[in-house]
């Protein structure tokens, strides 16, 4: 049967890799294949990179950092990130090298956007990036851009729930880099059917387990903390090789 | 070192380099054509895709493609389908609005049932020369929501997940072969079976 996932997720900051720490705080850690080379050798089960600056700087998306990535026999999936503004951006991120795109800022400014790229990519290499909030107890979604939180809208959770994008990325922004934080209330918000990713705050192998024990969860996204020790991805996965996860 | 012509068919809609890495890792040359003469000139052809069947058939129309694969399937030099290009080896698929494939294996794309994604690593059930390197235990990374839907003897592999059990997961005949899982993304396994099914295929 299908296995969920372990996801590295790539931070990066003026084609630079970084750590991130809530949303708002970067201190650089190097070239992204350098990281990438060691996902792959330590056996990851995904590879998400995500260009942070590019939506806000109206770059587009980084094109040539994906054909690097292309260029190194990478066979592990890989997702981007960041600066996807139209249905030909994501054509030529796909053509650049990644499997599937991941769209966040595109869901809030012009979903019908986004809905075309389903349309024509297939909503199965769709995902939707929600870094999301409890403010005054209420799940709010936070505009990376225009740094403030909106109501979660209707319209993007249609799209969720018809299918129209295959799986969504549930960040606690609030919490990202941050040790043993992630807030599984977050994903409370989203019909059990929904196939969520949970990223930002998840630093321990226990953390781990215990998200992949969420029937919606198909994956959980680590961040730089996959990137302090050797074979970091082995003791993440722990005891669930070969049953939940793959080996 | 096999110095064979492998030719990626670039219509747009496909993630090339990953595998045009994968291949020239293996030692093979590669090239990626696009027009007719390309096309017949290499000595065997993969049919990428990701994407959406009626986007894909229209891209393979409009650039006249789909003729150069028909020659070239007529030719019966090998053919590899991946994952939206094996779909399209199929009659029909009902993706999005009902549309005609290119014909060269008898069987319609239908949507998983349950409108189920299939995203992820999972385990397919060989049967013939690949059950012979990989045991069911051995999974591949799979990214799509139809699937070719086929009665035949020269299913070779199958995947199963919640909704539907043994759907086509590796399809063999003669010079034609489709996997719906992508290889060159499934890291050691992906290359050894391409390495496996590539030597199969061109007798190297």
């Amino acid at each position: 049967m299908i296995k969920k996932r372990l996801i590295g997720v790539i931070t990066v900051k003026n084609s630079i890799a970084v750590q991130s720490m809530e949303y708002s705080h970067y201190l650089p850690i190097g070239a992204p294949e350098v990281l990438i080379e060691n996902l792959e050798r330590w056996g990851v089960d995904e590879i998400i990179v995500l260009s942070i600056d590019r939506s806000q700087s109206k770059l587009g998306p980084d094109l040539k950092l994906i054909s690097r990535i292309a260029s190194m026999g990478l066979t592990t999936p890989l997702s981007y990130g960041g600066g996807i503004r139209s249905l030909e951006d994501a054509v030529s991120v796909i053509q650049s090298g990644a499997e599937r795109v991941v769209l966040d800022s595109l869901l809030i400014k012009d979903l019908n956007q986004a809905l075309q790229i389903s349309r024509v990519i297939g909503a199965q290499a769709l995902i939707a990036s929600m870094p999301l909030a409890f403010i005054k107890n209420k799940l709010m979604h936070f505009d990376y851009i225009k740094k403030s939180h909106l109501q979660v809208s209707d319209h993007i959770l249609d799209a969720i729930n018809s299918r129209k994008i295959s799986e969504v990325m549930i960040i606690d922004h609030k919490n990202e880099g941050l040790k043993s934080s992630f807030q599984e209330e977050l994903l409370n918000h989203f019909a059990k059917k929904c196939n969520l990713i949970a990223f930002g705050g998840v630093s321990t192998p226990k953390q781990v387990k215990k998200l992949m024990g969420i029937g919606s969860i198909v994956g959980v996204g680590v961040g730089n903390f996959l990137n302090y020790k050797e074979h970091s991805v082995d003791l993440f996965k722990g005891n669930l090789k070969g049953s939940v996860l793959r080996s | 070192m096999s110095r064979k012509n492998i030719g990626i068919v670039n219509y747009g809609a496909g993630n090339i380099n990953s595998l045009k890495n994968t291949l020239q890792n293996l030692g093979y040359k590669v090239s990626t054509p696009s027009l007719d003469h390309e096309i017949r000139s290499c000595d065997s052809i993969f049919l990428p895709g990701v994407g959406a069947f009626p986007e894909a058939m229209k891209a393979l129309q409009i650039t006249g493609i789909d003729q150069s694969l028909k020659k070239f399937y007529r030719s019966g030099k090998p053919m590899i389908g991946i994952c939206l290009g094996f779909q399209l080896f199929a009659n029909k698929s009902h993706e999005i609005e009902p549309t005609r494939g290119l014909s060269f294996i008898d069987g319609e794309v239908i949507q998983l049932p349950q409108t189920s994604f299939h995203i992820g690593w999972n385990e397919v059930n060989f049967k013939g020369n690949s059950k012979k390197t990989f045991s069911n235990k051995n999974v591949f990374f799979f990214n799509h929501s139809y699937f070719l839907q086929l009665k035949s003897n020269n299913i070779l592999g199958k995947s199963s997940i919640k909704s539907i059990k043994n759907f086509p997961a590796f399809y063999k005949k003669e010079n034609l072969a489709g996997v719906q899982f992508h290889p060159e993304k499934s890291q050691e396994n992906g290359i050894l079976f391409l390495d496996s099914l590539l030597k199969e295929m061109l007798n190297d």
